[in-house]
């Protein structure tokens, strides 16, 4: 547990400059496993101590991976240094950071450590029942991760605060034989916040969703290609998910809106159904936690919601303490950094699609000719709002009713022009939280919504 | 020896001690120091400086066969010790598998120096600025997204068990340049480009694909869609190429899909598996590498080597690991400099030969399956038709198998881009399918 060994050094931050100072421990476990043999088996702890400094408009940021008092005392002043360096050489003159609510925000998790035997005994077990109950595969492969984000922040002017943010899951490959003899491979990660033995120390879920997994693996031996072009498909809850993120939420980082993405154009503007509304949840979800909580960013601001679309009508971004002065908005909290090393960028925390009032079977049965998408293993986003997914299960909507399973296929559109096709909402939220963000650095990241019906564009053959 | 270097072989000793002491049968240590000094440009203007010292440690055992790995980044005496402990029982826990060995001492200790190790702070800065500035001035509607530039510094030891003692110290400076073309509301999608590079005296506009991509991103502000589907020729760009490359050798070539057993080119070996004019090679120790690690994770000193000679598969991209446990030869080196044997045609001559297809600068789609079929958009990509290139397009996507279209080569240019870790052609290959909407 990070000891609170910053404090002292408040009184050493320059006046007329804003400055955080925050040390940090990113812990990682992984167990990785193939036909039962383990072929990963490591863990990793990295802690170190960063600062930034903001002054004229211009930050300098330096780190250390010691946490005694000295290094302390030199990335506060290398900071200075480097933000002094850019302003000898760049006149930007911006106002000041505006100030913020001045508090403390101690979290009460209690982050254990976990022998690496545990993840290893939890594998094999879930590797019997696989060998044991799914037949027919060619491969069969298993990881156990956790990782986990502890921080002590403290800020020249705003909320300092402790904060841990653990998650850990189990990610299950299945590979089978295609009809034309080629390998097809289907994937789940199941888990969510917390370490491992508290997510894991029943496997009962994870037995549901390896049989969900063996249904879909199977399914796709008999597996088609979809139509090349424009379709009718119904987004699964995660798809919807990975729409909300890749996007919306791109677009609406206060950084990339700066850089010229579209959503510059368009606020309070209608950008989708007004069936469609899709928040950036802070900590709390629809009365419950959020997958991955963030109650304090790395600037000293206490974490809120930030509604992007209500309505259909794109309604707010998503910014630093820097860009909500640019843009007169009220900062949320979206500021954070991955490693010690990391300065805090713009990043979502838990962007999510409102839920409608269909159900999935009805949205089923209302497409006679189109898909049903499930799942996805990657997606990417544009400037231009336009989006592109891999989809690696789904199956055919014929006659309202499902049919064959596909291939792998890659859906795209461009964002604000597809969310208006979206005539359909699912009554039913599912979340998903173990992938990363990428931009500049990782992050966590959770993303989540209904089903969804609508238009896409489709690969093909 | 230089003075640094000893202090880390001190700390390696240290833990190779606390490992023998613990019951390791054969350890491996890295432990290493590192300096960056790095610029970056947000949404047009400068916006941060940072400098980020590092420190890293990684021990590795085998104990009974098993094998055990944890990284660190405290020389603290009591967090190495306690991570030589860790590491033991991590091992412990696992299960016995002779395919894990270490590389053998060769004899004699061996020193790598790579690149320019002293930073030029003020160059760096002008460099950037005057990037910048030259977009500024000489491309008004390319607007910066994001501009990351650094130099970095780096020097280690890895020492083994038996003795095995290698010294490496590199620098490099990097940029890496994310841009959109803007005309009034109209924006191109995101498109940038990357170099390493040891050269300060030369514009980075002049070096790697930088150019040739902001001019490409300005012609495609004002994009058309396309109507209809069609099979037709698709011409990479040496960075989607490369692209390509990686998802081909990580597929077919790489750990996983042979560890897997689900590689398509797992009975390949000396076959034929792409068209004659097609070689691939991954040779670290070139001049158009600007950096490489010069050995991997186990130990074993990187080598050049041909992973496709003429179109005939020579050798698989694996680590010693998995050449071991599936009884295979290892890769000479499992790093990330690849290079493609340029062709006879001028980039204008594969152009003019084209009647219907489209040239791709990004590539973005969903990770290929196992089987190598591929689907996704063509970003920053323009219509080929008769021999020319017209308009640029929008909502365009591609759809292939990796595995074909290395044996639809229609050619390779003459041309090839340099970008510090690859050295490629534009690639044409045919019978791709082009949908729009």
């Amino acid at each position: 547990m990070l000891k609170d060994n910053l404090s002292p050094f408040k009184s050493l931050m320059a006046d007329g400059a804003f400055t955080e100072l925050r040390s940090q421990v990113n812990r990682k476990r992984r167990v990785s496993m193939i036909k039962g043999e383990i072929v990963t088996n490591m863990r990793e702890d990295i802690t170190g101590v960063g600062c930034r400094v903001y002054k004229d408009g211009l930050y300098g940021f330096a780190s250390s991976p010691s946490l005694d008092n000295e290094s302390i005392k030199r990335v506060l002043k290398k900071a200075s240094e480097n933000a002094a360096f850019m302003s000898s050489r760049i006149k930007k003159d911006r106002p000041a950071i505006a100030d913020a609510r001045v508090g403390g925000y101690a979290t009460d998790y209690v982050r254990n450590d976990t022998e690496q035997k545990y993840y290893i005994e939890v594998l094999r077990e879930l590797d019997d029942y696989i060998s044991k109950n799914c037949t027919g595969l060619i491969n069969r492969s298993l990881v156990a991760y956790e990782d986990s984000m502890e921080k002590m922040l403290v800020v020249s002017q705003g909320t300092d605060g402790h904060t841990i943010v653990p998650r850990s899951y189990i990610y299950i490959f299945m590979t089978v034989e295609g009809r034309d003899g080629n390998p097809l491979e289907v994937f789940t990660p199941v888990g969510g916040f917390g370490i491992f033995p508290e997510n894991f120390s029943d496997l009962k879920e994870v037995y549901s969703e390896t049989d969900r997994l063996y249904k879909l693996a199977m399914d796709k031996i008999d597996g088609v290609y979809s139509k090349a072009g424009l379709n009718t498909v119904i987004l699964s809850g995660e798809l919807a998910g990975m729409l909300a993120h890749e996007a919306v939420g791109h677009t609406v980082e206060a950084d990339l809106v700066l850089a010229g993405s579209v959503a510059a154009k368009n606020l309070n503007k209608q950008v989708a159904s007004p069936l469609v509304s899709m928040t950036d949840f802070a900590h709390t979800a629809f009365g419950k936690d959020a997958p991955l909580p963030v109650y304090l960013d790395d600037e000293g601001i206490l974490a809120e919601d930030e509604v992007l679309i209500k309505d259909g009508i794109l309604t707010g971004y998503m910014n630093s303490r820097e860009t909500a002065g640019h843009f007169g908005m009220a900062p949320k909290g979206n500021a954070r950094g991955f490693m010690f090393d990391d300065e805090p960028l713009i990043r979502m925390r838990n962007t999510a699609v409102l839920p409608g009032e269909s159900s999935l079977d009805d949205m089923i049965s209302s497409v006679d000719d189109g898909y049903y998408l499930i799942s996805s293993n990657n997606g990417q986003a544009d400037s231009t709002g336009e989006f592109m997914f891999g989809v690696t299960t789904g199956y055919e909507i014929k006659n309202g009713k499902l049919g064959r399973a596909l291939l792998d296929t890659t859906i795209s559109g461009i964002a604000f022009e597809m969310l208006k096709t979206v005539d359909m909402v699912g009554n039913e939220v599912s979340w998903s939280s173990s992938g990363f963000c990428g931009k500049k650095q990782l992050m966590p990241v959770g993303l989540g919504g209904p089903a969804l019906r609508c238009k896409v564009m489709m690969g093909g053959r | 020896m230089n003075s640094k270097f000893e202090q880390l072989k001190k700390t390696a000793d240290i833990a190779l001690a606390d490992l023998l002491e613990r019951g390791a049968d054969s350890s491996l240590v890295s432990v290493g120091r590192s300096v960056k000094n790095e610029f970056n440009i947000d949404g047009g203007e400068f916006s941060l400086m940072r400098t980020t010292d590092s420190e890293a440690i990684g021990l590795k055992v085998i104990k009974g066969n098993k094998k055990g790995d944890i990284s660190i980044n405290s020389f603290d005496r009591e967090v190495l010790r306690n991570a030589a402990g860790e590491v033991i029982k991590v091992a412990e826990g696992s299960s016995a598998d002779e395919a894990w060995v270490f590389a053998k001492n060769p004899g004699g200790e061996k020193h790598f120096s790579i690149g320019v190790l002293d930073a030029d702070i003020e160059k760096l800065f002008d460099r950037v600025n005057e990037l910048k500035e030259t977009l500024d001035r000489d491309y008004p509607k390319i607007k910066i997204d994001q501009l990351i530039s650094s130099h970095v510094m780096s020097y280690g030891v890895l020492a083994g068990s038996d003795g095995l003692i290698y010294t490496t110290e590199y620098g490099y400076y990097n940029c890496g340049l994310s841009f959109i073309g803007q005309d009034g509301d109209e924006v191109s999608s995101f498109f940038g480009a990357d170099i390493i590079t040891t050269d300060l005296d030369t514009p980075f506009i002049e070096q790697g694909d930088v150019k040739r991509n902001i001019e490409a991103c300005e012609r495609s502000i004002h994009t058309e869609a396309l109507d209809g589907t069609f099979t037709g020729c698709m011409l990479l760009t040496p960075d989607c190429f490369g692209g390509f490359l990686f998802d081909i050798i990580g597929n077919f070539a790489g750990d996983s899909g042979v560890l897997e057993q689900t590689s398509i080119w797992l009975n390949k070996l000396g076959s034929k598996v792409a068209d004659e004019r097609i070689t691939v090679s991954l040779n670290p120790i070139s001049d158009y590498a600007k950096f490489y690690s010069p050995f991997d994770g186990s130990g074993y000193i990187a080598e050049n080597f041909d992973l496709i000679k003429d179109g005939v598969f020579e050798s698989f991209a694996i680590s010693d690991y998995v050449a071991r446990k599936r009884g295979m030869t290892k890769a000479k080196n499992t790093g990330a400099n690849v290079s493609v044997k340029p062709g006879s045609e001028s980039l204008d001559g594969i152009i003019s030969g084209i009647d219907k297809g489209i040239l791709v600068g990004r590539f973005s789609g969903g990770s290929p399956s196992s089987n190598g079929d591929f689907s996704g958009v063509a970003k920053n990509s323009f219509l080929i038709e008769n021999g020319r290139v017209t308009k640029p397009l929008r909502e365009v996507m591609i759809n292939g198998n990796l595995a074909d279209i290395l044996n639809n080569l229609r050619g390779l240019s003459k041309e090839l881009t340099e970008n510090g870790i690859s050295s490629l052609p534009y690639a044409a290959f045919d019978n791709v399918v082009i949908s729009g909407k």
